[in-house]
């Protein structure tokens, strides 16, 4: 259905008590789909698949979790679903989906096209345990860069607002770059992730532009980094203030900022090629670092584009090199 | 606590004092150039010697001129492309702006070395090009630093800057010896390249005295330029243009060229290029630096090309009504939508674009008009101008053939430019000190002397 899933989103809450912030998990998503139009908007669905009896409250749930999470379109899957269950699913705009209806869906789908095992547990579970372990070096304490890296790209990056995401996550990256080794699996299925991530917050940038004015990309990506135009003027301001009283010549915008305005650039001037991105960059994290030894061109069934290849290695690159991470840790790409 | 000297800094230091003291060649009064503008060179000389027959001299002296202005070249036709897999029309493309097989390799490498382009291979075999020609950052720049990276010895950068300081301001014989002090076959061979390349032409007034101009700012007659140069310091004629340069299609009626005497004059004596926008009952005049080596399809072009930003320029300072704020936005909007969103006073803004076949306007209802851009590609080509324009001062492109990218991006493949023109390359001269120059080079050669 063109939509990529990622790993593992929970759902966090932020309080600030005692001083300190905290967060409490609310609830998790099972399976959390988001895809991007040809104009970049995205469309987000999700899927709640739960064994027991208690549909009705389950699907009264999911109603409010749709709307909580501003996601489109939701299904309830079970083994077997009631009448009754269906009939409320229909009234709250749920899909519901038991055994029979998931064969026929996957079936009408195509779904065996995709070379790519996602929906093999061992292989998700394998992905969650290379995430556990990166960064984690030979032993020892986890530095301290890497548990909030972690922190941020499991809680903070869904839990914050999306204009924050991009400098945010570079400078994470930057943070915990030193930590990253070519050398090692989880260290590099661990930068495929933070490229997704990535890739899901330009997109979603993207779209704004698209939206606002695509013929002003610089501007608008101003604008949307730093939280819109009065936030950006406040922003200016201080930095202004800031360099007076300090003598010191600090600019607003991260050294990176050029590097970054041309890889917005291009996905808003190639929107369909890269909508597709994330896709494209699971395929490639699959393939190497979870030897999934399909050719890329086989691997997204009928759905690949060397356009879209190349914007997500792009991304790649880009994200590499302005957070100091070695070349090396990417660099099957170069033949890919 | 003060700053450190950036590295950059201290290597260009380091490269004056190197180049001073072994070469042999000492060039005072030349600093290193600005990047954009031996980017710009670059890819002037790489274009200049595309139909020349260049000998030994050319090619060794402007090795890293050309590669440069053949990177430069290939840069402006791969932007707006995202991948390249036809190899074989990519090379056919190259071949037919210059770039032989035998040289793409090394003007591959070069624009991988910018991050322009990745080249995928698979063994020794390319099978795929990613591009990533910049849209905001001034390619030009990133390619002059690179010419600098590449240390050129002191007459290639002597010739390349040799044409820069002549496109701004025509200079005698004896001010180019004063500025390079080379010796004296030395500057005879920077002429003859620059000559032979067409960027650099010479000129005798009426007293006999010879003054040296470029043909990439002067449409047909050197003579105003010249007689600029004569009534007015150096510094003041190429501080007056750069003030143009940096705001192609600058109003007369901004202080900025009431207040400078020497922009007065040249407009007067006609060294400069206004373009007339009649518009609420007013003349309005915006002003461009001549491009001159042109034929006579490309001098359509740019006509139209400094058309668009003249309008544009009225929009931005002359609008009843909101007024233009970014201009690049307009003609990106031109390229990317085709049209301008509803304002009152397209009519007006944009009649020359109408009588020029550029565009049409229509009404959209409440007092409010549409600007619609004919997407020709001849069109299309004047508003890439324009912007260029804008953003690097100059239109080095304005040469090029439009839409020869947009080719590779069709599945048919690419073969070569519809009208097939046979193009005889003219053999290059040499002065007798050049072909002097050339004979001592050879002749220490042959005896074992080192000549740096």
């Amino acid at each position: 259905m063109g939509y990529f899933c990622p790993l593992e989103v929970p759902v966090s809450h932020y309080e600030y008590r005692g001083g300190r912030r905290r967060r409490t998990d609310v609830t998790d998503i099972d399976v959390l789909g988001i895809r991007f139009d040809s104009q970049l908007q995205a469309h987000r669905v999700m899927a709640d698949c739960k064994t027991g009896d208690e549909s009705h409250n389950r699907i009264f749930w999911l109603r409010g979790a749709m709307q909580y999470f501003e996601i489109h379109k939701a299904y309830f899957v079970k083994t077997r679903i009631s009448d009754m269950a269906r009939a409320i699913a229909f009234r709250l705009g749920i899909a519901t989906l038991d055994l029979h209806g998931l064969e026929r869906l996957e079936k009408q789908l195509n779904v065996a096209n995709v070379r790519l095992p996602l929906a093999d547990p061992e292989v998700y579970d394998k992905q969650l345990g290379l995430l556990s372990t990166a960064g984690q070096g030979n032993g020892g304490d986890e530095p301290h860069a890497v548990k909030n890296m972690r922190h941020f790209a499991r809680y903070m990056y869904w839990y914050m607002p999306k204009e924050r995401r991009i400098l945010n996550l570079i400078e994470y990256c930057q943070k915990v770059s030193p930590y990253l080794r070519s050398n090692r699996r989880c260290d590099k299925f661990f930068v495929y992730h933070l490229g997704l991530l990535l890739t899901t917050a330009l997109l979603e940038m993207g779209g704004t532009i698209i939206a606002r004015d695509v013929t002003d990309v610089r501007e608008q990506m101003r604008q949307y980094v730093f939280g819109g135009p009065m936030a950006l003027t406040e922003r200016e301001e201080f930095i202004d203030l800031l360099n007076k009283a300090t003598g010191a010549k600090e600019k607003l915008e991260p050294d990176y900022f050029d590097g970054l305005l041309e890889l917005a650039n291009r996905f808003v001037s190639f929107p369909q090629q890269a909508a597709d991105v994330p896709r494209h960059m699971e395929a490639l994290a699959f393939i190497h670092t979870l030897d999934t030894a399909v050719p890329i061109a086989d691997a997204l069934g009928g759905e690949f584009s060397l356009d879209t290849l190349k914007l997500a290695k792009d991304v790649l690159y880009f994200l590499v090199k302005v957070s100091g991470m070695s070349a090396s840790m990417i660099e099957e790409l170069n033949a890919t | 606590m003060p700053a450190l000297p950036s590295v950059t800094n201290v290597l260009d230091e380091y490269r004056k004092l190197f180049m001073t003291h072994t070469l042999g060649y000492t060039c005072f009064g030349m600093s290193p150039m600005d990047p954009v503008d031996a980017g710009l060179r670059s890819q002037d000389y790489h274009d200049g010697l595309r139909d020349v027959q260049t000998t030994g001299l050319i090619q060794v002296e402007m090795a890293r001129t050309l590669v440069i202005g053949k990177a430069a070249t290939l840069a402006i036709h791969l932007k707006g492309l995202l991948t390249i897999e036809q190899i074989d029309a990519f090379q056919y493309m190259a071949a037919d702006l210059g770039i032989t097989p035998l040289e793409l390799d090394g003007v591959l490498k070069e624009l991988e070395e910018l991050e322009f382009i990745r080249v995928v291979r698979h063994g020794q075999r390319i099978t795929r090009l990613e591009t990533s020609i910049p849209e905001f950052k001034s390619s030009y720049s990133q390619l002059g630093r690179r010419w600098e990276d590449m240390s050129p010895r002191e007459l290639e950068r002597a010739a390349v800057d040799a044409v820069n300081s002549v496109a701004r301001c025509p200079l005698s014989r004896h001010e180019l010896d004063d500025r390079y002090r080379l010796p004296q076959e030395g500057l005879a061979v920077v002429l003859d390249i620059g000559s032979n390349a067409g960027l650099l032409a010479s000129f005798e007034d009426e007293s006999g005295e010879t003054f040296y101009y470029s043909p990439l700012t002067v449409e047909e007659d050197p003579r105003p330029f010249v007689e600029l140069a004569k009534r007015h310091p150096t510094d003041e004629v190429v501080k007056a243009f750069s003030t143009v340069r940096d705001r192609q299609g600058l109003s007369i009626h901004d202080a900025r060229f009431s207040s400078d005497p020497v922009l007065l004059d040249a407009y007067n004596i006609g060294a400069l290029l206004p373009v007339q926008v009649n518009a609420h009952g007013e003349q309005r005049g915006f002003l461009f630096i001549p491009r001159g080596d042109l034929a006579r399809k490309e001098k359509v072009t740019m006509d139209k090309a400094r058309a668009i930003l003249a309008c544009v320029r009225f929009g931005e300072g002359y609008a009843k009504g909101t007024r233009v704020r970014d201009p690049s936005a307009i003609l990106r909007a031109l390229l990317d939508r085709g049209r301008l969103r509803a304002h009152p006073d397209h009519p007006q803004q944009y009649g020359l674009l109408v009588t020029q076949g550029i565009g049409a306007v229509e009404a959209a209802g409440g007092g409010l008009y549409t600007f619609h851009f004919h997407d020709s590609p001849e069109n299309r080509k004047a508003a890439e101008l324009a912007l260029q324009m804008l953003e690097v001062g100059e239109a080095p492109s304005a040469k090029i053939a439009p839409g020869i990218g947009q080719a590779l991006a069709r599945p048919l493949s690419y073969r070569g430019p519809a009208q097939i023109r046979g193009v005889i390359r003219r053999a290059s001269k040499h002065s007798k000190t050049t072909n002097l120059f050339i004979v001592r080079k050879l002749s220490n050669l042959v005896r074992g002397v080192e000549t740096g």
